[in-house]
């Protein structure tokens, strides 16, 4: 099955290439390794004795190898590639972010003998960029989904220009997520985030919250008082439930959006504003300007950009991945030790319809993590309403013996009347199973 | 018994979350009788796992597999056996002796029962006794 080939170096290159960061490797012509330096196997995880003489793609194990495998991109046109970044899969399932670059390798008559690859691991820096840019880039969006992936594409120009964003989507799906996301892509990362949720307040409030007041604008302003706008000057403003707000704000907003100036309450004077405005809502605005709740102008002001996130229904394949990231933030938090959860715990997960999207499965979890005992979430830890329904639990009613001889009865029919076979299911001796038969007067099934 | 081998090049594919091919084998009391080359949707990896519930896979016989995946494919019911490689026709009859997951039939650097059986455990393998029946995976190591 293995092939062992001769190493490829003399012995002093090998010792200089053992002693450098990089991982560095070389493959024949059939893409079969040939060498592998010390940095290689500390990256990857694999020996060099484990790598020596197999396929690349299956020391590598990575997302180009099938379709656009870059040594062999290299060995068609003759040109190195030069820091590509691309994914690894580790043995332990977790994936590694890689840089790499590649070469032809050729003898002292300048043949083609095979590739070289050089590659470091990226996943530090990847880990200090998102400390430094902010907590919230969209690396920290969890979600591996195609859907989610559009969106992270475009994600970065949208971020770059100034315009104007609409985030719409159902409740915790993520709004404000993503627009910290788009405000820590952008020139403004350095300047202030400020969010408001325009639904949680009355008119009047929200009123002064975004555009500030004046000493003695009302009863209680003792004081004046920048509001959000001004706390947001030169930075981002979210507005979250845009949908929310009353026609006679709407038209404060449209001003602002318009001339990018607003005047406090109470104040006569206006008072520029540069701030990237990004909003969001769960409702359907384009019903609201049917409904004429909405007003138009003001819908195309803030409409020129749309992000559409899924719900969690649409992207089921992130469970997993929204699992483990809650769980470990949870572990730090609260210095617990859980590791997972169970299959019938994840197969629950699977098939619930989630109308509270992520903020529901966070709660689920953090509900799981007050219960749990153990290292694995199992089903007795979940919140009520999603607890299985088990159509076999035997009626109230019934006693002990009727529930034991109910029990082995639906284990003989699951083992199609085989007692050895339902016995080591029950866990008991085939004996034992004999006398409770005799005992019960349980008949066998019948056979389908 | 409906047997899932993502392939590549007439080897088992190196990692399942970005396999293009599907090689589905139908086996009826230990022997192969018939055998189909599919795509494998690159959309999304639910998709991936509905087309594999859609043909009634019933095993998923694997390279690397990420450790999302296998606990989403999992979640369906199916058995999965990772971290092989090799010819897939070699790989095929020696899983139908019993003789997989085995030695020859490692990926590098995921060698050994213990290997295995850690990978699994992180990544949800416990069963409860109460979910035991007749379809339960055997020998997931």
């Amino acid at each position: 099955m293995n092939k062992r080939s001769e190493p490829l170096l003399p012995d002093w290159s090998a010792t200089i290439l053992d002693s450098i960061a990089d991982g560095v490797f070389t493959v024949d012509q059939d893409f079969r390794v040939t060498f592998f330096n010390q940095a290689a196997e500390e990256i990857t995880g694999i020996a060099k004795s484990e790598a020596l003489g197999r396929p690349c793609c299956e020391v590598f194990r990575a997302d180009i190898c099938e379709n656009l495998c870059a040594l062999k991109a290299t060995s068609k046109t003759g040109k190195p590639v030069v820091n590509l970044a691309v994914n690894i899969l580790r043995a332990d399932g977790k994936r590694l972010p890689i840089s790499i670059s590649t070469a032809l390798l050729k003898d002292a008559a300048g043949e083609v003998i095979g590739g070289v690859e050089t590659f470091r691991d990226i996943s530090l820096v990847e880990a200090l960029r998102k400390e430094l840019t902010a907590s919230y880039s969209f690396a920290d969006i969890i979600s591996s989904s195609y859907k989610m992936r559009k969106i992270f594409t475009i994600l970065p120009e949208i971020a770059r220009s100034e315009s104007t964003v609409l985030i719409t989507g159902k409740s915790g799906t993520g709004k404000e997520l993503m627009a910290r996301a788009i405000h820590s892509l952008s020139m403004r990362k350095d300047k202030p985030f400020v969010a408001v949720n325009c639904g949680a307040l009355p008119d009047s409030l929200l009123e002064s919250e975004l555009f500030g007041h004046m000493k003695g604008a009302f009863t209680g302003a003792v004081h004046d008082r920048p509001g959000r706008f001004q706390q947001a000057e030169g930075g981002t403003i979210f507005l979250d439930e845009i949908g929310d707000v009353s026609p006679a704000l709407q038209v404060r907003l449209l001003r602002v959006l318009q001339e990018r100036e607003f005047e406090p309450v109470g104040s006569s004077s206006s008072t520029k504003a540069d701030v990237r405005v990004v909003c969001a809502t769960n409702r359907d605005v384009e019903a609201l300007v049917q409904e004429e709740k909405f007003r138009q102008d003001l819908y195309y002001r803030v409409n020129v950009v749309r992000i559409s996130l899924p719900s969690l229904n649409e992207r089921k394949e992130d469970i997993p991945l929204l699992v483990e990231h809650f769980i470990s933030r949870l572990n730090r938090l609260r210095n617990r030790n859980v590791t997972g959860v169970t299959p019938e715990v994840m197969a629950v997960f699977m098939a619930h319809d989630w109308p509270g999207n992520a903020r529901e499965l966070e709660n689920a979890i953090e509900h799981a993590f007050i219960l749990c005992r153990n290292e694995l979430i199992d089903l007795y830890s979940l919140p009520d309403n999603l607890q299985p329904k088990d159509p076999e639990a035997p009626p109230a009613g019934l006693t002990l013996a009727e529930i034991e001889a109910r029990t082995i009865y639906e284990a003989l029919k699951r083992n199609n009347g085989r007692r050895l076979a339902t016995a080591k299911e029950l866990g008991i001796d085939k004996s034992t199973l004999w006398r409770k038969l005799q005992k019960l007067n349980i008949q066998l099934p019948e056979e389908e | 018994m409906k047997v899932a081998i993502p392939v590549f090049q007439n080897r088992v594919s190196p990692v399942f979350d970005w396999s293009t091919r599907l090689l589905v084998i139908e086996t009826d009391q230990g022997c192969e009788i018939r055998r189909e080359e599919l795509t494998l949707s690159a959309d999304s990896a639910t998709s991936r796992i509905d087309s594999l519930a859609g043909l009634s896979i019933e095993v998923l016989l694997c390279g690397g597999i990420s450790a999302p995946l296998f606990a989403l494919v999992r979640s369906r019911g199916i058995r999965v056996v990772p971290w092989i490689s090799g010819e897939v026709n070699e790989v095929i009859p020696a899983f139908l002796k019993g003789k997989i997951p085995g030695k020859g039939f490692y990926m590098p650097g995921c060698c050994g029962k213990r290997f295995r059986q850690s990978f699994i455990r992180r990544n949800q393998q416990q069963r409860s006794r109460n979910q035991r029946g007749p379809d339960r995976p055997r020998n997931d190591t």
